[in-house]
This record gives structure tokens, sequence and C-alpha cells, in this order.
């Protein structure tokens, strides 16, 4: 009986027949005071042997700090490079759509406009900004082409890219000086090298990229 | 100003502790004694590597030292010695299961102010009753801190 009345919620709540009038006010009976309260009393039962022996050797121990993620970037593929941009810019991955040219104003880096959910925005090759050769493919891939929408300072901007790897995450510490191995332009706008598996990603530095990019539509 | 009490029981009776005051909150461990030292210094244990003292709040308050339950934690705060300046100290108490919201306008000082308990401060009241502040820089008195906490500085 006992028991019965202390665990309410097993015989008029909302695991037995529901005819406790509380539930009227909460629903549920998870938010029912009688249930949290039932649920701190679990905590007044008494350790079980060596529980406070583990706990004394846990606290002698110091902290393991853990490694915490605190940024994100969007991996893809231009040619042969794997790249990162922060995931903050990101607006969208969209399937691979024709790139109008502007007429006059058409370059290698400011390929045209392209309709996005029928806005247009402009659109640039992240390969030609770069200086890496978008026509060489790994052999493995079997990668299907995206364009890839990012928002810098009230811009929007597409560029197609050759495979999304997807979102990765990682913290401050992860980022690498960049090796001399990467293409030579690309140093230029990346400010580190993060691994993910077995690849090496030039995690590209937003301000440094967009900046060059202003003067193609200046 | 809205402020952010951890609670706990001594006794029947609910005080509590500012969170900004606390470091963490530990479970209970095994104290080393202290011989010597009043009955509410629960005794010195392991903290990550610096061995701290720990005051049983409801020895101190209440003369009999607290259970050994789930819910009897230590609060890590910082403690200040006139003398020798910041030291880490546990406080042991029971039933430490929740956290309140206060606003500061809501708590009333107590008017009582015996020497003996100086360490206590305001009450605020909510449905439950009374709770009461714990002030953490009255907590030992003089030469009982300095005994504390004066050893390491004459190694």
């Amino acid at each position: 009986m006992k028991d019965a009345a202390r665990s309410c919620w097993n015989t008029i709540g909302v695991a037995g027949d529901r005819s406790c009038t509380e539930l009227r006010t909460y629903i549920h009976c998870n938010n029912c005071p009688v249930f949290s309260a039932g649920g701190r009393a679990l905590l007044e039962r008494n350790p079980t042997a060596g529980q406070i022996d583990e706990w004394t050797a846990n606290l002698a121990m110091e902290k393991s700090t853990e490694k915490r993620s605190e940024k994100a970037a969007y991996i893809f593929r231009v040619g042969t490079e794997w790249l990162g941009i922060p995931a903050d810019l990101f607006v969208e991955i969209v399937e691979m759509r024709p790139i109008r040219r502007i007429p006059h104003r058409h370059n290698n880096v400011l390929t045209g406009v392209m309709s996005i959910r029928g806005e247009i925005h402009l659109c640039f090759s992240m390969a030609d900004l770069l200086g890496i050769d978008a026509g060489v493919v790994p052999a493995e891939s079997k990668a299907v082409p995206r364009v890839c929408v990012v928002r810098k300072s009230s811009f929007v901007w597409g560029f197609p890219v050759a495979e999304m790897l997807g979102l990765h995450r990682f913290s401050e510490s992860d980022i690498e000086q960049a090796p001399m191995s990467i293409a030579k332009a690309v140093p230029r706008f990346t400010s580190g090298v993060l691994t993910a598996g077995n690849r090496k990603i030039g995690l590209l530095d937003d301000e440094l990229l967009f900046h060059a990019l202003e003067k193609y539509i200046a | 100003m809205i402020m952010l009490l951890l609670q706990f029981s001594i006794a029947q009776d609910r005080y509590a502790l500012e969170t900004s005051q606390i470091i963490e909150v530990l479970p209970l461990v095994h104290f080393r004694p202290c011989p010597g030292a009043p009955d509410y210094i629960a005794g010195q244990f392991n903290y990550r590597g610096t061995v701290i003292p720990a005051i049983d709040l409801c020895r101190l308050m209440h003369g009999r030292p607290c259970e050994a339950k789930m819910s009897t934690r230590i609060i890590v705060t910082s403690y200040s010695d006139t003398a020798s300046g910041q030291h880490l100290l546990g406080l042991v108490a029971e039933s430490m299961t929740d956290t309140i919201v206060v606003a500061d306008k809501d708590l009333k000082p107590s008017e009582l102010d015996l020497d003996q308990s100086r360490y206590l401060g305001k009450i605020a009241c909510d449905k439950r009753g009374m709770i009461q502040c714990i002030r953490v820089e009255y907590l030992l008195p003089a030469d009982v801190s300095k005994r504390l906490f004066s050893a390491g500085k004459a190694d």
C-alpha cells in the first residue's frame, strides 16, 4: 500500500489507469512535482559498498580535460584538393544547375549567376580562385557534383564542388599549420590544415577568401 | 537581480549557497581524519591532486555528522583566510539535489547577529518554507582557520 502511494504514476498516473485528477493540470506525470520528488528520493539511498571508495579514487586523479569540438566546417573537394569552409557561412547544398554567364563581366573566377529557389545568386569557381586544376579527379571517386551556397556579409554565393564530404567538427587545437605540399595558391587562403580520417583538409579562411572575391564584383 | 542558489539540508532545515561561490560539487568521499581539530572538521581529502580540508556542516550546526547517502555531497568552494589568502575548502551537507532561483530583493537579512553563527546569512521564503544562505567567509573561527591553512606556508 505504502509503495503504491509512493509510485502513484504507476497506479493512477500515465503508466496506470490515468485516473489522477492532477493529470488535468500537469498533462503528464513527468511534469508533476510528486513525480520529481520521487526521483529525488532515489538519492536518499545509502551508497552501495565500494561506491565511496570509487569516488574517492576518481577524485584523487587529475581532471581529464576532454577535447571539445567547438567548431565545424563543411568539407568538399575541388579537383584533388579537400577543403573546408566554416559551417556558419553555409546556407545550403543544392544539385548542380546551369550557370548563366554575365555579359561583359565574365571571367574565370566570376562564372555567372544561378537560380537557387528562384533567387538569382552570384556564382564563382573555387578552383579558379584558388588555382586548383578542377579537371583532375581522383581515381576512386564516384562523387556527385554539388553547388555549395554560402552567405558572407549579406552576399550569397554559389560555387560548384566535385564532391561533398559533409560536416566535420573540430577544436582549435586540431588545426595544424599548412604544409608546403598543398597546392601553391591554396595556402594563401587557408588558416590551417585539418585531418579527417586519412584526408588532409585545407581549412579556408573566409575573410581572406571573400575579400579576394569582392575584387571580381567591384 | 536573479541569483541561483544550491540548496541543501542540515537536519530538517534548508540552507543554500550562491552558485557563483561554488567551484564544484562532488560525491561523498572518504576523509582522512584530522586529530586534534574541532569535530566539525570532517577531515582532509585528495581533490584532484590537492589535499583540502572539509567541514561537516551538519556537525557544525546540528551536532551530528552527515549521513552517508547518495544525496550527501561536498561543495568545493574558495575560502579566504585573512592571513594566508585563498584556499580550497570542502563543505559537506545532506540532500543536495536541487538548485533554486531567487531574486536578490527577496532575500531578507536575518535580524539575529550571533557571534557563534555569523556564517548564517540572508533568508528567502518560498512555498516550502524558509531557506537561509551560508556565508562561507565566516564559517571558520580565526584560530581554526589559521591552524588549517597556515601549515602549507610554514613548510
